[in-house]
């Protein structure tokens, strides 16, 4: 059963609060995707409503705990959802949630820019 | 990073887990995608890789949330001025084009590049490059396969010949991409055969082993097919003829069979148009005296026939257009009415599909469902085309997908 490592995992963390909020989005999923497996359109409702609330830094949290149960269905709408929330982000964002730095030389960025300026339209302020 | 505080971490903790990476970025869209390689030489080298292309393809055309429908048309206005004409209905109004020449493929030589066929976001590209040859001033053509969207093109390797004596004549090249099914893509081509001048060969090309061979025994066709003008469906490459013949080369199983014959026509044909859209094949045949009502044939999955799809009546957008009537000719003549069929969009969403037109200085799109229609875009003229004129048929349109395929 997919669950198995669900104990230990909770066991692992020192973290109370952070369990919790995992329990309360995690674990309901599989339960759910069995009952309106056939229905898209409903799981889709049923989704945004659970992560209405809930900011992008918290949806990394749930994905490394979907990744660390092997639980691919939630894992899968847990990446889509922060796909979602930084396609239309510029460079500076993603660098900044990700916690990543610019390494290119000097020039080299602004190249690639160039290279790809249409693909610059269209993005949200930060 | 041995911390177990989660903090803003967690997002680090993934940015330093290439897997994880990659599971978010195949679910994000080409566009910003391609910006996102300015985040970092990591991010570059990976959304580059063949690796992640391949795995960004696969899950798009999987992904129910997100099908992919077609994103733009290309239109060549003349042949080196393209209009980027966009479907899906975008964020800002104004849309800068991907691309609006093609020196990227080919920077040493003079721009003297056509396209030739699209194929699911791949372009299949010719060049003429004139021979540094005094005596002999032929001039070469050499193919390229080009993704527009990440500027990267490949030259094909010429088919080599029997022997010197006996030169191949081609016929015609089609490119054949599946990215569903395989990040590799193949060209065909019908070339002549020194068996007889009556019979054709097939040489398939495939971007895995980067070397044409011979597919197929020799075939027989008839005698007016065109080959240069192939429509590449569902792991086939089909032709017509003016006369009503058809025949597909089947990729996979090596054959060239016969399809049914074209829908006969009910008078005198002013145009045909025969294309792909989402997997289908669709036949449009513009006949008979001031016409403003056709249909929209089908070809089965099976092969086994053409079927009437959509009906297409343009009354309406006549009289909303009156710039189409042609009034100094004569009522009988075909052209009477000037607009040109550009494609016919079949879209998963079947309330979407819809009709490309192009009518004078305008592409209107007519949806077949609800029989509305919309102006898609206006149609500036260049050079010396006149406000009333018909510049393009849809031998001039290519279907546009942003990819990361590899070439």
């Amino acid at each position: 059963m997919k669950f198995c490592t669900v104990k230990q995992y909770f066991d692992d963390e020192n973290n109370n609060n952070v369990t919790n909020g995992i329990a309360t989005t995690v674990i309901p999923l599989p339960n759910k995707h069995l009952k309106i497996k056939a229905n898209n359109k409903e799981m889709e409702q049923y989704e945004q409503e659970l992560l209405r609330n809930v900011m992008p830094q918290e949806l990394t949290k749930l994905i490394l705990a979907a990744n660390y149960l092997n639980f691919k269905e939630a894992l899968d709408f847990f990446c889509r959802t922060v796909a979602n929330a930084i396609q239309n982000k510029s460079v500076d964002y993603v660098r900044k949630f990700f916690g990543l730095e610019s390494d290119f030389e000097p020039g080299e960025e602004e190249k690639l820019c160039k290279e790809f300026a249409w693909s610059f339209e269209g993005v949200d302020e930060d | 990073m041995l911390t177990t505080n989660y903090g803003s971490s967690s997002a680090e903790r993934i940015a330093n887990n290439e897997d994880l990476v990659t599971q978010i970025l195949i679910r994000v869209p080409v566009k910003p995608l391609l910006r996102f390689k300015c985040v970092s030489k990591h991010w570059l080298s990976l959304i580059s890789s063949s690796h992640f292309c391949h795995h960004h393809n696969q899950n798009q055309n999987q992904n129910h949330h997100q099908p992919t429908s077609l994103s733009a048309v290309i239109l060549r206005r003349n042949p080196s001025l393209f209009q980027f004409v966009p479907l899906k209905p975008t964020k800002t109004t104004t849309t800068t084009p991907p691309f609006t020449s093609l020196h990227f493929i080919n920077q040493n030589s003079p721009p003297n590049i056509k396209i030739l066929h699209s194929c699911h976001g791949l372009f299949l590209c010719r060049s003429v490059q004139e021979k540094n040859n005094i005596l002999n001033q032929n001039k070469d053509h050499c193919y390229h396969v080009c993704n527009f969207t990440t500027k990267q093109s490949t030259t094909l390797p010429s088919i080599s010949s029997f022997s010197p004596n006996e030169p191949i004549f081609i016929f015609g090249f089609t490119l054949a991409f599946e990215p569903s099914k395989s990040p590799h893509y193949q060209v065909v081509c019908v070339r002549s055969t020194n068996v007889s001048m009556y019979y054709y060969q097939i040489e398939v090309y495939s971007s895995k082993t980067r070397t044409w061979r011979t597919s197929g025994s020799p075939f027989v066709a008839p005698f007016d097919i065109v080959f240069d003008n192939g429509v590449y469906c569902n792991g086939a490459v089909h032709w017509i003829s003016p006369s009503g013949s058809a025949l597909y080369y089947d990729i996979e199983r090596e054959r060239v069979e016969k399809m049914p014959r074209l829908v006969e026509s009910c008078g005198k044909r002013r145009s045909r148009y025969f294309g792909e859209s989402n997997g289908h094949l669709h036949l449009v045949d513009v006949c008979g005296v001031r016409t403003t009502k056709f249909k929209v044939f089908e070809m089965e999955r099976d092969y086994s026939k053409w079927f009437v799809k959509y009906e297409v009546d343009l009354d309406e957008i006549v009289a909303t257009f009156p710039e189409m009537v042609r009034n100094y000719l004569d009522p009988c003549d075909s052209y009477y009415y000037a607009f040109v069929i550009v494609f016919v969009v079949r879209n998963e969403n079947e309330e979407e599909s819809s009709l490309l037109l192009h009518i004078p200085g305008k592409i209107i799109s007519y949806n077949f469902r609800d029989k509305s229609f919309k102006k898609v875009c206006d149609l500036t003229p260049i050079g010396n085309e006149t406000k009333s004129s018909l510049q393009f048929g849809w031998l001039d349109a290519y279907q546009f997908v942003e990819t990361l395929a590899c070439v």
